[in-house]
């Protein structure tokens, strides 16, 4: 069980490592903030999603399980988006527009394809739980690069006193940069660890 | 046949948890909008007051006006609801308001779809506060590069373009019902104003 949890954070992180969901991660890492927000409203989906599906997969037959996840995934992002509005407006404001995106985020049907659909109802959440936080790590990683070297600001606080931010690293460039460097680490780091 | 009837099954029993989600959600949705619509009214006027002080005007075009009028009724403040089409990422819609003479107060950002951390700039402070105290008469609503007056945010000159833009037809549109209301040229400057704004 604590197996399942522990792979998704670092040596099968869904970004660093499988680089699935690379859209959301680069589209929204502008802001410390912005990152984790997404990353927290992911894991909430994952596990909704890994545990109505961990539950149903025997009764759907394999020729309509994707049509059949996809269904229960929008499902639940459309429940999360529609509670949020109504119950937190404060965070309806700065996640507002990342919660519908969370639908085609192939992390959330390549673990339901992958695990959930295979798996018992508590292996799967624990399989959610690490593949979120995983995802959520890497968010926070590459979030902290861009707001810190992009706009001189962490979490809002400005860090970098009179320098001046380096503005590409805002920009889209800068996240196909940044996630480069994060990613090649990564990969050395854990070659490096296998071969003793 | 088997795969039909699981998938309409799901499908139907999705769309059963949406629409009582809904149901449950449906109210507090309209009573969070219309709580935070209030609260923005509260921050972009410089003084106080309730929110029975508030009445929402509707002109023939759909355009919303907030009016704040104070105890004797006498109008102190008025809000606009306006947008332009021309941001970096599209629509921005943005709450001004409007002291009765056609001075900028405040503005504040409805939504907008600008590059977080550049475009998104024109939400904060330090670029808003230069448009306080400004009319039609007293400032040229163009940005520096285009010899106009406003500083834009360096790396994001289309998104305080727009910005101006929306605001300086704003205070047109304010001008028009509120200071002009009655004169005769009127009727030619609505013309002038609504074809301003289509093209």
């Amino acid at each position: 069980m604590w197996k399942e949890f522990k792979k998704g954070i670092i040596k099968e992180n869904p970004v660093l490592s499988a680089l699935l969901g690379l859209c959301p991660t680069l589209a929204v890492t502008t802001t410390v903030k912005n990152g984790i927000g997404m990353g927290l409203a992911t894991i909430f989906v994952l596990i909704g999603s890994n545990a109505v599906i961990s539950l149903l997969a025997r009764h759907i037959p394999s020729k309509v399980r994707i049509p059949s996840y996809i269904v229960i995934i929008a499902t639940f992002v459309t429940i999360v988006d529609l509670l949020v509005q109504a119950f937190s407006p404060e965070l309806n404001k700065s996640l507002g527009i990342f919660i519908p995106l969370i639908v085609v985020n192939c992390i959330v049907l390549g673990r339901a394809e992958a695990f959930a659909g295979r798996n018992r109802f508590l292996p799967s959440i624990m399989d959610a739980l690490g593949m979120g936080l995983g995802f959520t790590l890497a968010l926070f990683l590459l979030s902290s690069i861009r707001e810190i070297l992009g706009n001189g600001t962490f979490l809002g606080f400005h860090v970098l006193g009179n320098i001046p931010p380096i503005l590409v690293f805002i920009l889209p460039p800068g996240a196909f940069i940044s996630l480069g460097f994060i990613i090649a680490a990564v990969s050395f780091l854990s070659a490096k660890r296998r071969n003793g | 046949m088997k795969s039909v009837f699981v998938l309409t099954l799901i499908g139907f029993f999705s769309a059963l948890l949406l629409y009582g989600t809904n149901k449950i959600a449906e109210k507090s949705i309209e009573k969070a909008v219309a709580k935070a619509k209030i609260q923005a009214l509260k921050k972009i006027f410089p003084f106080k007051f309730e929110s029975e002080n508030i009445s929402k005007v509707q002109d023939k075009k759909g355009r919303t006006f907030f009016e704040i009028k104070d105890k004797k009724g006498k109008l102190k403040g008025i809000a606009l609801e306006v947008s332009g089409e021309k941001g970096y990422g599209g629509k921005i819609e943005v709450l001004m308001a409007v002291s009765p003479k056609g001075k900028v107060f405040d503005y504040c950002i409805l939504s907008h779809n600008e590059t977080p951390g550049l475009g998104s700039k024109i939400e904060e402070k330090s670029f808003r506060k230069q448009f306080k105290g400004k009319d039609l008469k007293n400032y040229k609503w163009k940005v520096k590069q285009d010899k106009g007056d406003v500083d834009a945010i360096t790396g994001a000159t289309i998104s305080s373009r727009a910005i101006t833009d929306i605001l300086e037809n704003g205070l047109k549109i304010i001008k028009f019902r509120y200071i002009e209301e009655g004169k005769k040229c009127g009727k030619n400057l609505k013309k002038e104003s609504s074809k301003r704004t289509r093209s």
